[in-house]
């Protein structure tokens, strides 16, 4: 039984193509009011997961719970509550912004026009102009525009930031805190500018190999996981007995990354400890030089 | 249902336009040039007349119809269930149908009338010439174009669906097959003429057929691709 506050949940999702395995047993649960960072190399299965969260594809295995409600069976129930604002461009190139805007109005029970026209003026995005028209940057901030105003239940970003100068995904990340901040509601966003959007996530998930490795607060996936550097020796005693994530070696200077708390008694002289950031927790997690480094 | 409405108005909005231009072509084409035909007598004015033509748009419809992909991933963006889809689909499909048998009607009446004010004999010829502009009764004429129409336009959605789950390679095969069919008809007009079947005997069928029973028949065919066509599109994943 899922629980009140919970708006999404998946249950054991598996999904193949052919011979290709794209998602296996994935179980999530999403709480009505969060903002969730989705991260996974490319190929690792974030847009299949969020294509089948939406409805757009349909797993093989397991179920999706919207606010209770298996999706298979309600389809309606995720219609209703969810904004889904795909990487791929769906929308007919030929049609004007503004009046591509004027169906999310009718498509979305909750959009608020004003806040889509001040949006397109924040984001200098000309409403006069055909979708096709747009550069890829400003599709992007077309779907931002969309996905914000229209003010669903479960806002869901794929690659929102995709082609977007920095000023742009500045501006995307605060409007972001501000519109939660106004409007309490459930965003999932994949995106691979992880460093820079770090701040944004109550809570992050990661995804390798159609797999999830990690799902949990991002204050809790970087307390129990830190750098120490120093003199190969020393940090080779150091990490005897610890459980080692990566290891980097340049000339006598070792540099390791450890799993534990960082507090006072873990701490040896002769080394230097620093916390990890999610960036190069997300690369230590999943990348596959890292892990066979430390197989060796 | 606000979905529905939407997804109405989205169709509509740019269907409205294929549809004025469509007519504004016809009418400038159909008539002014047979009546130029006529009047600068390159083809003999006895045998001559105004005919109709609109009946013809059924061809459009499966065209517009078949547009399949943009409608369906635009939709969905939109949050649309695949209900609301192919329901909105549906209401299209009988308001542009209802609209161009309304029109077809129409263009009888006003044919007829110019050929009477012109003094044009009706053409008997068999492909100018269809059963249901036999019958003198209108209302039963505009039934059998709109199930005519909803019917061609069902089959246009059902193959645009199907176009879309199976890919490049499926469409290929379809168009190649459809459009074979003339060309195995070809040796059955040049055979042996106890063997063959003659383009009049094809006229024939078009013009003696019973346009109650066609009406059926057509909305038999309704029903079979309507099925269809939905149980394609309540699992049909995005690509």
């Amino acid at each position: 039984m899922a629980q009140v506050d919970t708006a999404l949940e998946t249950k054991k999702i598996c999904k193949s193509y052919g011979s290709i395995v794209a998602l296996e047993d994935v179980n999530l649960r999403f709480a009505e009011n969060g903002i969730y960072g989705l991260f996974g190399r490319n190929g690792a299965g974030k847009t299949t997961l969020l294509d089948i969260i939406s409805s757009r594809i349909f797993a093989d295995r397991g179920t999706v719970a919207c606010f209770g409600e298996d999706i298979s069976k309600h389809p309606q129930i995720i219609a209703e509550n969810c904004c889904y604002m795909p990487e791929k461009h769906y929308f007919p190139a030929r049609f004007k912004v503004k009046k591509l805007l004027s169906y999310g109005k009718m498509a979305f029970s909750n959009y608020d026009k004003r806040y889509a026209e001040q949006l397109c003026l924040d984001f200098t995005l000309n409403a006069d102009q055909t979708y096709g028209q747009l550069s890829r940057g400003h599709q992007s901030i077309f779907r931002i525009v969309l996905g914000l105003a229209a003010r669903a239940a479960i806002t869901i970003f794929d690659e929102p930031v995709l082609g977007l100068d920095a000023v742009a995904r500045d501006r995307f990340y605060s409007e972001l805190i501000e519109e939660y901040s106004r409007n309490p509601r459930l965003f999932i966003i994949s995106t691979h500018f992880i460093e820079e959007s770090a701040d944004l996530f109550n809570e992050a998930i990661i995804i390798k190999n159609g797999k999830v490795i990690r799902q949990a607060p991002v204050e809790a996936l970087l307390s129990n996981v830190f750098y120490v550097s120093g003199k190969s020796a020393k940090v080779d005693v150091f990490i005897q007995n610890r459980t080692v994530m990566s290891c980097q070696t340049v000339n006598d200077l070792k540099t390791a990354v450890v799993k534990g708390d960082l507090n006072a008694e873990t701490r040896s002289p002769g080394l230097r400890f620093s916390p990890l950031t999610i960036q190069k927790l997300f690369i230590h997690l999943t990348n596959d030089q890292s892990e066979q480094e430390q197989l060796r | 249902m606000n979905k529905i409405a939407l997804n109405i108005r989205y169709k509509t909005g740019y269907q409205f336009n294929w549809v004025a231009w469509y007519l504004v072509i016809y009418v400038i084409i159909m008539f002014m040039l047979s009546y130029a035909l006529i009047k600068t007598s390159l083809i003999n004015i006895s045998e001559g007349s105004l005919v109709y033509r609109l009946w013809a748009s059924v061809i459009w419809q499966f065209a517009i119809a078949m547009r399949f992909k943009e409608d369906f991933d635009f939709f969905l963006t939109l949050s649309n269930t695949r209900k609301d889809i192919f329901l909105s689909q549906l209401g299209v499909v009988f308001g542009f149908s209802a609209f161009f048998s309304g029109l077809i009607v129409l263009e009888r009446l006003i044919v007829d009338h110019l050929n009477n004010v012109f003094g044009y004999h009706h053409i008997t010829d068999p492909f100018h010439f269809f059963a249901p502009y036999g019958t003198d009764n209108l209302f039963l004429q505009f039934v059998f174009f709109l199930v005519l129409c909803v019917c061609c336009s069902l089959f246009g959605l059902l193959m645009g669906s199907l176009f879309y789950r199976f890919g490049k390679k499926f469409t290929l095969t379809f168009w190649l097959v459809f459009s074979s069919i003339p060309i195995a008809f070809f040796p059955l007009l040049i055979l042996p003429s106890q063997f063959s079947i003659s383009l009049k005997t094809v006229g024939e069928c078009l013009r003696n057929f019973d346009v109650l029973v066609g009406s059926g028949v057509l909305f038999i065919l309704t029903i079979v691709f309507s099925t269809a066509a939905y149980l394609n599109i309540r699992r049909l994943p995005q690509k």
